[in-house]
């Protein structure tokens, strides 16, 4: 790739209080337009490494770069301001929006933030939004979270997290919790958001066989490592590290190929 | 209305009144309650309704200007208290670090030193008046509130959609202003109501060990009076010091009432504690009947709430399980199959209503039995692994003791046997045998999940029932469950059903499938047919789903 990286994290090191560090030296790099899954069992350290990517937990040690700027050397309002290109999607689809807000005031909130006062040009994108995860602006503008179920609510918080066009979405994995039809038809209309947009995902997810639908790269993290990245099909192939291989394994039981 | 409310009504008007009465005093009170205008020590009598103290002034006076003092008092050091809470704890919560070490050590110190002690020294150091009390209440009754506004905003803070936005640019003042301060509100009133509660109760004490100001009259005062005066020996207590502390207790027990009902209002679970079982229809026993399986369920229709607002989640759902299956319920979610759970246990609780129809369980239907067998029936002969099964542990004792206890409860062995026999279904679940005597948070999710099939596993019951066993595990957590109910659950239960959104699960366990959508039974059959011909709309997009992933990977593999 011949641009910088939108994301990338540098040798970095994370622990909590004394115990063991989550994050053990992990490597990772996110280039425009890429589609990169985190691959990885419960416990692993994906949700960490996706806050500190997003800025949101300071690292003990390596370096975090937005398009190649180191975030420690960037003062806070500069990190508020370059927010603007980056977009969050939460794992729990009955947490991810504001109870007492309708879809319209929570998706336009980041708009807000970011200064943006004209509210007819907000609702103009919040519609546009909508309309990219296919949910109807008509139907859905008013409702409050309440009134959605769970694949509607994840679809809002996408849309949420893509209405200032960022240039890199995390996504915590948005469909772990959602019946097992939704999961594929969301995986199927990030694809397709991608393909439109051109906007990068760093995508976490325990499932090899989501990630392979979806994703350009795949990083298998284990115990706080990148322990193999790679193109899915290669991973899928001729898996190097066990622990791909029996994730491999595991995804191909859970398709009801091999049984035993 | 239901009693709890009339209370709760009550202690509204209680506190109306007063409220009207304090703004209103010097309109309402019969004469100047700082003026002598009856003869000394009267009892109650047609001028003044209360009678008159050591001096002649009007009692019924007094105790509608003392109820200026008192409200006031307490009503403004709640808000001052109120005030300073949210700004301590939101501050503490929201900037953490420093911040939070020292706002919080400053709490420590308000809750550990003797409140009544602290004020009367410093009372002594201000003097009286109103003024220095409202600061004096408000300093001291701070720190409760802001420890449990900054423990709810940490909650808050970890919500999804608030990394969302913090994620997408928001600062911490814009969270505070636009979300945390307007979601905290009914906590923020609740607090604000028992702060007053405590402002009023010290304020009175404060007053009635003489720490008032006594060119002020309050009911705290009133008593201070009664007491210093001698009314209490002479039969005078009963118009003097009655009333005045009538009025405290009324008031604080009034706002306490209130503050109740908002707590309930703020945390749901408070309130939910007082549904009952659902009352299910009766049906004429038959002794004749003959039980086809070990899981009945007969043209059952359930509904929640009444009127137009009800909402049907199971429609005329019938189905039986036989012993040896292993039969799975498939649904999106909201099809009914928590409900469809519930009924199986018996545990359906109001507001759901059994409009119709029946479960049985080995041939014992819900609803005909008393609770003690009841019991019985859930472990012995119908046993659920929760879909909380990560999280429902007791923390503080190991998960061997809490299977055992499982095992104790039920059947008559000794605590050496009962701990032997969990020992012995916990190694066969395939937990690990050095991590027996482990806490549950030591445990990793497998672990606990296999500690809870033990659990329900360990009385042998006729039906093992798992609602959504593979929630919250990751692929491989998946796999290890299917295995494990595939090879291990048939040697203590006679049948299994398991009910989940997750069709790949389903299809690897399942001998049966029955599909659940909008309450009601659409498809069923064995795997092979429902991934062969599924016929039902839903049945059609779950499978496609499948076969999309199936394709894509084969795509891939292949290249």
């Amino acid at each position: 790739m011949s641009r910088r990286p939108v994301v990338e994290l540098q040798d970095v090191w994370k622990a909590f209080g004394q115990r063991a560090p989550v994050l053990c030296g992990v490597e990772l790099r996110v280039h425009p337009g890429e589609v990169v899954g985190l691959v990885g069992p419960n416990g692993a350290g994906k949700s960490t490494l996706l806050w500190v990517a997003a800025g949101l937990l300071p690292v003990d040690r390596g370096q975090v770069l937005w398009e190649g700027a180191d975030l420690r050397a960037m003062s806070p309002v500069d990190r508020a301001r370059w927010r603007r290109h980056l977009g969050y999607v939460p794992q729990d689809p009955f947490d991810a929006l504001p109870p007492h807000r309708t879809v319209l005031q929570t998706v336009e909130e980041p708009l807000r933030i970011h200064g943006i006062r004209d509210s007819a040009a907000r609702t103009e994108r919040v519609c546009a939004c909508l309309e990219a995860v296919g949910l109807s602006p008509t139907r859905f503008l008013a409702r409050y979270p309440h009134e959605l179920s769970g694949g509607e609510r994840q679809r809002v918080a996408l849309a949420r997290a893509l209405v200032l066009r960022p240039r890199c979405v995390l996504a915590d994995e948005p469909t772990s919790m959602l019946d097992f039809a939704l999961q594929v038809d969301l995986v199927d209309q990030i694809r397709t958001l991608r393909a439109r947009l051109g906007t990068s995902f760093l995508y976490a997810t325990h499932d090899l066989a989501l990630a392979a639908r979806l994703c350009d790269r795949v990083a298998v993290l284990s115990g706080g490592r990148v322990v193999e990245q790679g193109e899915p099909a290669e991973l899928l192939r001729e898996p190097h590290h066990p622990f791909t291989a029996a994730l491999a394994a595991s995804a191909r039981r859970r398709l009801g190929w091999t049984e035993t | 209305m239901t009693a709890s409310r009339l209370w709760v009504f009550g202690a509204g008007l209680w506190l109306a009144v007063w409220a009207a009465v304090a703004l209103g005093a010097p309109g309402l009170a019969p004469h100047d309650p700082h003026a002598s205008v009856g003869e000394p020590w009267s009892p109650p009598g047609p001028g003044h309704p209360l009678g008159t103290n050591d001096v002649g002034q009007d009692l019924l006076s007094e105790l509608v200007h003392g109820a200026r003092t008192s409200l006031l008092v307490g009503g403004a050091a709640a808000l001052g208290a109120t005030g300073l809470a949210v700004g301590a704890g939101l501050a503490s919560a929201v900037w953490g670090g420093l911040w939070d070490r020292l706002l919080m050590r400053l709490v420590d110190l308000c809750l550990v030193v003797p409140a009544l002690a602290l004020a009367l020294v410093v009372a002594a150091f201000l003097g009286s008046g109103v003024f220095p009390a409202v600061l004096l209440l408000a300093a001291l009754l701070w720190a409760r509130g802001a420890r449990v506004i900054r423990a709810q905003a940490l909650a808050m803070l970890q919500r999804g959609w608030v990394i969302a936005l913090r994620a997408a640019g928001a600062r911490s003042l814009y969270l505070i202003r636009a979300h945390l301060v307007q979601a905290l509100w009914p906590l923020v009133a609740a607090e604000f109501v028992q702060a007053m509660a405590a402002a009023l109760t010290l304020e009175a004490s404060l007053s009635f060990l003489g720490l008032g100001d006594p060119t002020v009259k309050s009911w705290g005062g009133m008593l201070y009076y009664a007491q210093a005066r001698g009314a209490v020996v002479t039969g005078a207590w009963l118009w003097w010091a009655v009333p005045p502390g009538l009025c405290v207790g009324l008031t604080v027990a009034s706002l306490a009432m209130l503050g109740f009902a908002l707590e309930e209002r703020v945390h749901p679970a408070l309130r939910a504690r007082r549904a009952g079982p659902a009352i299910w229809p009766q049906i004429p026993a038959d002794p004749l009947r003959i039980a086809r399986g070990v899981l009945e369920v007969e043209a059952l229709t359930v509904e929640y709430g009444t009127g137009p607002a009800a909402v049907r989640a199971l429609d005329g759902v019938s189905g039986h399980v036989r012993p040896g299956e292993l039969v799975g319920v498939v649904g999106p979610s909201g099809s009914g199959k928590s409900t469809l759970v519930a009924a199986a246990m018996g545990l359906l609780r109001s507001p759901a209503r059994v409009l119709g129809g029946s479960v049985c369980v080995v041939g014992v239907c819900w609803g005909s039995v008393d609770a003690k067998r009841a019991r019985q029936l859930r472990c012995r002969s119908i046993a659920l692994l929760p879909q909380t099964a990560l999280h429902a542990w007791d923390p503080l004792r190991p998960v061997v003791d809490q299977v055992a206890e499982a095992v104790a409860t039920h059947q008559a062995l000794s605590r050496r046997e009962a701990r032997l026999r969990a020992q012995a279904v916990l190694k066969e679940v395939g937990f690990p045998k050095s991590r027996m005597g482990a806490y549950p948070h030591a445990l990793s999710g497998g672990e606990r999940q296999r500690a809870w099939l033990a659990m329900a596993l360990v009385n042998g019951p006729d039906l093992l029932l798992l609602d959504e066993p593979t929630t919250g595990l990751d692929v491989l957590g998946q796999d290890e469950l299917v295995r494990l109910v595939r090879d291990r659950t048939r040697v203590r239960s006679r049948a299994v059903v398991v009910v989940s959104h997750d069709l790949p699960t389903v299809l690897r366990l399942a001998d049966r499938i029955v599909v659940l959508c909008d309450g009601r039974v659409v498809e069923h059959g064995p795997p092979d047919g429902i991934l062969r011909s599924p016929e039902h709309a839903y049945t059609r997009r779950v499978v496609g789903a499948l076969q999309a992933l199936r394709g894509s990977w084969a795509a891939e593999v292949v290249g």
